[in-house]
């Protein structure tokens, strides 16, 4: 084999072994944005231990209102998302601390409905809607009985459940956001 | 001949209709029914849980007591979105009989909340039953 030959296996082999190596880097890059921040803190969500029984403590509107600003800074939402039309403010009576929780979840959820129907952030959304089920907040209660209908209809590209709970979202998104606008707030996208 | 077939195409479609009826009957009776155990409740309104729509039913949500309730109590289901209230029911003392809340949509979930009448004070330890 003559001597330029075998150079130019060499650049060939150096070549192709750089463009295998950046196409692995490539990937794992890209691997690791999709693990992105809504999908950790919906995962941390799935993962986190079961609510105590009893539904906790007995909290008024305005309390509520607090304690729900707390616990949005740990609920993943899709862009543009927020929590401003939950109407705390028109709570008649009070509303157990697990509640607040479970609201504010099934509140999320709907966004990430919304999101994947309108193809807003669809891989986060399709990874989130997986998790949903387990969240902690509604995990064992009806709201969790309806995401895991929603996420089986997803994951089987369409069904009853998924039609109804949107039909849902979507009235709820109406009323939401007038309300976060009669309180001087932005509105859910 | 011609009275015959007429008759005939009448009893078709009386038969149709009496189908459709007993079909709609059918399917009006099926609810589901779920059993709401020691619902504690005071003069303040508060929240006993969550719970949807069932598919099978004619897409409302009904509430009666099973143990002869002491006192008036008003029972609402509030959206489990955003807490906006879907309806509400005033239930007279001892009455046991199912009271329609709110018509929605199939798999619509909704918290089920309740408070006693003004000046009634509290009722704890009570049963009741949801149609939905």
């Amino acid at each position: 084999m003559s001597a330029w030959r075998r150079w130019l296996i060499v650049v060939v082999v150096v070549v192709v072994g750089a463009a295998v190596s950046a196409g692995q880097h490539g990937h794992g890059a890209a691997a690791a944005a999709a693990d992105d921040a809504a999908t950790l803190q919906s995962r941390q969500l799935a993962a986190a231990p079961a609510l105590a029984g009893g539904g906790g403590e007995e909290l008024d509107g305005r309390r509520a209102a607090a304690l729900a600003a707390d616990l949005a800074t740990r609920v993943p939402l899709p862009a543009g998302g927020n929590f401003n039309g939950i109407q705390w403010g028109d709570l008649d009576g009070t509303i157990g601390a697990a509640l607040v929780q479970e609201v504010v979840e099934y509140n999320a959820a709907c966004q990430w409905y919304r999101a994947l129907r309108d193809g807003r952030g669809v891989a986060d959304a399709r990874r989130v809607i997986v998790d949903l089920p387990g969240w902690q907040g509604i995990r064992g209660h009806a709201t969790g009985d309806l995401a895991a209908g929603v996420a089986a209809d997803v994951a089987a590209g369409g069904g009853d459940v998924l039609t109804g709970v949107l039909r849902q979202c979507d009235a709820a998104h109406q009323r939401e956001v007038a309300y976060a606008a009669a309180n001087g707030k932005a509105g859910e996208r | 001949m011609r009275v015959l077939r007429l008759t005939a195409r009448t009893a078709t479609v009386l038969l149709a209709a009496l189908c459709t009826v007993a079909m709609s009957a059918g399917a009006a009776s099926a609810y589901v029914y779920t059993d709401i155990i020691d619902f504690n409740l005071t003069e303040t309104t508060h929240t006993y849980g969550t719970y949807s729509i069932s598919g099978v039913g004619d897409n409302s949500a009904y509430y009666r007591w099973v143990d002869d309730p002491a006192h008036s109590t008003v029972i609402s289901g509030n959206s489990c979105i955003d807490l906006s209230l879907y309806g509400k029911s005033t239930i007279p003392a001892h009455d046991v009989a199912y009271h329609w809340l709110f018509t929605g949509s199939p798999y619509q979930c909704f918290a089920l909340r309740g408070r006693t009448a003004t000046g009634a004070g509290p009722m704890s330890y009570y049963d009741g039953r949801i149609q939905r």
